[in-house]
């Protein structure tokens, strides 16, 4: 038997269920297609010495402008032992508009995010919150979700259950955080600054050259649609679920699509109850959830099939609100009645005769407030999807983020597993510099995998169940979940224990 | 006794003399030669006088059985040690192959390092940063990089004896852009006795001992350990460390670094280590204090200021840990004068 490591020990997941999908993505947008076998050196060969190409070698080049990219780099060089690396970040959208960005009066983006407490405070310890706009962020300690076939209800209340800090989350726009990270970054006094490349395409990544007095063949090559070229010591892939550096670094990614499609929207409650309470109802089709954010709005994310999701898309704005509320009222015979129908007017006739028999009390307590206004072209739709890699680790290439891992929105886990994951690279970057190491090197790298893998395995594997769990209204499977949620709802310290998990703290 | 007559009882050598004095086979000190002589008459003497002595029998047949009774000689071993590094050579730098335990390595002895000097160093007399250090059987170089990268690092010798080995280590150093242009680090291919040291530094010279050697997992490979550390102590100047790791020569050591490590487990290569070769503690710290500290005429004091032993635990790395008369350990010796 050879060494052991973790790799070599994992076991090949995915037999026992059905749509097993072994996937090494490669982007159809991106011109990758010569990535695939390319290995050796690159063809230009000529004889010279490296110190021509130095302006070109990075110790760290960062693929992705995203928030697990940004929250990189910042982290990077808000720490003492790495802040003198030379880092590169490279973009294939602009980032203007995310570094120019500030908050439009009654107008909030749809792409929001649930910030847990533990990305908050990495955020905060590194300096990236400060520059955040404050009154976009709403944090809630309120949580509501019910079974919305049987009506089983648990309750997680931040403030009775004795957390010390109270916050379930943060809500805020992504664009808030995009923002945060760059003018953070544009701050700092740090020399050398991170080389920001946007509107940069990566077309191609190859293994490097070989020069006269250095040998760079194992430093990946990237070749950018601007025309540079740049060799990193250690290339980061935080460049999103069909990520290029993976395919290149030859990781598998094995998962499966969930068949559902999430819409996203931000809608305008009735009346401002001042509660910020998050609220989520699991119907057989997907959950709906609604999400606080200030001045009076709320975020929708509703996980359903890929025809209610187009035909939602489709509708005219008080149907559309109109269907949320039903959403989160009626029954499923009621609700999948509703969602064929078509005529505003009648869909609100409709809803209202039924809603006519709910107690008015429950408004605000059992249900959340009315919606009333969907945001002009708030409405977006996105697919879902599981994906996890065997290995974030090949001899200088890491994965972070999305690259690394896709979940199912449901928890509002899958920003802040790539936060994590952040937290983690920077820590070990952190200790191979002060001890010297090559920070490209595997065995350096590894460490990184060990301590996030187990972590994000357990929670991927988690919203996977409770996901499958509750996509069904077979009697036997709804009984058994009712009877588990509320057992699980009159323990206190199981219910402290489940917010600490997804506290991330 | 004459010295032909030692030649003649080698083989009784091994077997007839207590383990602990086969390490002060060093014929050119004076003091030890003496013991020896000493010490080898007694148990010759005692072993005619004595009828079959079972004990001394089972631990000959005992040594035999782990093939230790080799005859103790100079070319023999180190043809031997050559031949067995040569073939590491290849995949030294492979961190998922043989050499993986060696790297897992790495961290602890750079931790162990620079903790001792941030420590123990004497402000008026030692280095704490533009250190110059030399790495004896460095190997393929990877504690020799990770000290050339290290800013308190000014510069870094590796010598080793076998060629291949040191081959493998300068096209590694010219992986890395930082180290070429770095100009910090160095490769020798000689033997520490071979390697020339100044004399003692005069007004306006510059001071050519080295701050710190060090000797990780070498003393257990050479065939004169003795030899070795007398060349260490002369070239280090006053201030300055000495760093050795080696393993100590009990049952335990057996079994976990020959038995389970390269035969059952196979995480370490086979035929790295030979159990005799093993040092203890207490002998290195004996030979320490005899030869190094208060020797009146000697003109250098030493003390140890610092001794660990350490453990491997599987998927996880080395730790500093457990008894240091057990298994391996880390040993630092200051040079006081």
């Amino acid at each position: 038997m050879k060494f052991c490591t973790l790799r070599a020990t994992l076991p090949m997941r995915g037999r026992m269920f059905r749509k097993y999908v072994a996937c090494r993505t490669f982007s159809s947008k991106l011109t990758l297609e010569s990535v695939a076998g390319e290995r050796g050196p690159d063809s230009a060969t000529t004889s010279q010495t490296y110190s021509s190409a130095m302006s070109n070698l990075y110790d760290v080049v960062i693929v992705g402008g995203g928030i697990s990219g940004l929250t990189l780099a910042a982290g990077l060089k808000s720490s003492p032992y790495t802040s003198n690396l030379k880092i590169a970040l490279v973009e294939n959208m602009s980032l203007s508009s995310a570094k120019n960005w500030s908050p439009e009066n009654d107008r909030y983006s749809s792409r929001v995010s649930s910030i847990t407490p533990a990305s908050h405070a990495y955020l905060s310890q590194i300096g990236v919150w400060d520059h955040v706009y404050a009154e976009r962020v709403q944090p809630y300690s309120d949580m509501r979700v019910w079974d919305g076939v049987s009506g089983a209800r648990i309750h997680f209340d931040a403030f009775h259950l004795g957390n010390e800090d109270a916050t379930i989350a943060f809500m805020t726009e992504n664009l808030n955080l995009q923002h945060a990270l760059l003018s953070h970054l544009n701050d700092l006094p740090s020399d050398p600054p991170v080389t920001i490349l946007d509107n940069a395409k990566v077309e191609n990544i190859t293994k490097g050259q070989t020069f006269d007095d250095v040998d760079l063949s194992s430093w990946p090559s990237l070749k950018l649609s601007t025309g540079d070229i740049l060799m990193a010591r250690l290339l980061i892939g935080a460049d999103g679920a069909n990520s290029p550096v993976r395919s290149f670094a030859n990781i598998q990614s094995r998962g499966w699509d969930y068949g559902q499609e999430g819409v996203v929207a931000v809608l305008d409650i009735e009346w401002d109850d001042r509660q910020r309470i998050a609220w989520q109802r699991f119907l057989p089709t997907g959950p709906i959830a609604l999400l606080p954010m200030p001045d009076g709005k709320t975020s929708l994310v509703w996980s359903t099939t890929p025809k209610h999701a187009a035909h939602l898309k489709g509708l005219s704005g008080g149907a559309f609100c109109t269907l949320v509320n039903a959403a989160f009222r009626l029954g499923m015979v009621d609700l999948q009645y509703l969602m064929t129908r078509v005529d505003e007017d009648e869909i609100k006739n409709e809803f209202e005769w039924r809603d006519a028999r709910l107690p008015i009390e429950a408004e605000g307590q059992q249900f959340p407030i009315r919606v009333v206004e969907v945001q002009e072209g708030s409405r977006a739709i996105f697919p879902l999807k599981m994906r996890h890699c065997d290995t974030y680790v090949a001899p200088r290439i890491a994965l972070v983020g999305d690259a690394a891992h896709t979940t199912h929105p449901l928890a509002g886990q899958g920003l802040n597993l790539g936060q994590g994951d952040v937290a983690s690279l920077v820590r070990v970057i952190e200790k191979a510099t002060q001890q010297g190491s090559d920070i490209g090197d595997e065995i350096v790298l590894q460490e990184y995998w060990a301590e996030r893998y187990p972590i994000n395995h357990l929670m991927l594997g988690v919203i996977d169940k409770l996901h499958k769990l509750y996509c069904t209204d077979f009697l036997p499977i709804v009984g058994i979940r009712t009877v588990g949620l509320e057992v699980v709802d009159s323990l206190d310290w199981v219910k402290k224990t489940i917010m600490k998990q997804a506290a991330g703290v | 006794m004459p010295k032909s007559d030692i030649g003649q009882h080698a083989p009784l050598v091994a077997t007839a003399i207590r383990p602990s004095t086969i390490f002060n086979c060093n014929m050119q000190n004076p003091r030890s030669i003496g013991k020896i002589l000493r010490l080898r008459e007694f148990n010759l003497a005692k072993s005619k006088q004595r009828p079959f002595d079972t004990s001394k029998f089972m631990v000959a047949a005992v040594h035999h059985v782990f093939r230790q009774t080799r005859a103790y000689t100079n070319s023999t071993f180190s043809a031997d040690e050559l031949l067995h590094f040569n073939a590491l050579a290849s995949t030294w730098w492979d961190t998922n192959g043989p050499s993986r335990l060696l790297h897992k390595m790495n961290p602890l002895r750079i931790s162990f390092i620079f903790d001792t000097i941030d420590r123990y160093s004497i402000k008026s007399l030692s280095r704490e940063s533009g250190l110059k250090m030399l790495d004896v059987g460095c190997g393929g170089g990877i504690l020799t990089e990770s000290l050339a990268r290290n800013p308190r690092v000014a510069s870094v010798t590796g010598i080793d004896m076998s060629e291949e080995v040191l081959s493998v280590a300068q096209q590694h150093k010219k992986q890395d852009p930082a180290l070429v242009s770095g100009g910090k680090l160095q490769y020798k291919l000689c033997s520490l006795l071979d390697l020339p040291i100044a004399q003692e530094a005069g007004e306006g010279q510059i001071e050519e001992r080295y701050d710190g050697v060090t000797l990780f997992e070498v003393l257990e490979h050479v065939p004169s350990p003795s030899a070795i550390l007398q060349a260490a102590t002369e070239r280090v100047r006053p201030g300055g460390w000495i760093f050795i790791s080696t393993v100590n020569r009990t049952a335990v050591a057996y079994l976990t670094t020959i038995l389970m490590g390269e035969k059952v487990l196979n995480i370490v290569p086979e035929g790295t280590h030979t159990w005799s070769k093993y040092i203890n503690e207490r002998e290195l710290r004996e030979w320490f204090y005899e030869q190094k500290t208060n020797v009146p005429g000697s003109g250098e004091h030493w003390d140890i200021v610092r001794s660990e032993g350490c453990i491997y635990v599987p998927f996880v790395g080395w730790k500093f840990a457990g008894p240091r008369d057990v298994g391996n350990y880390f040993l630092a010796a200051r040079r006081l004068q």
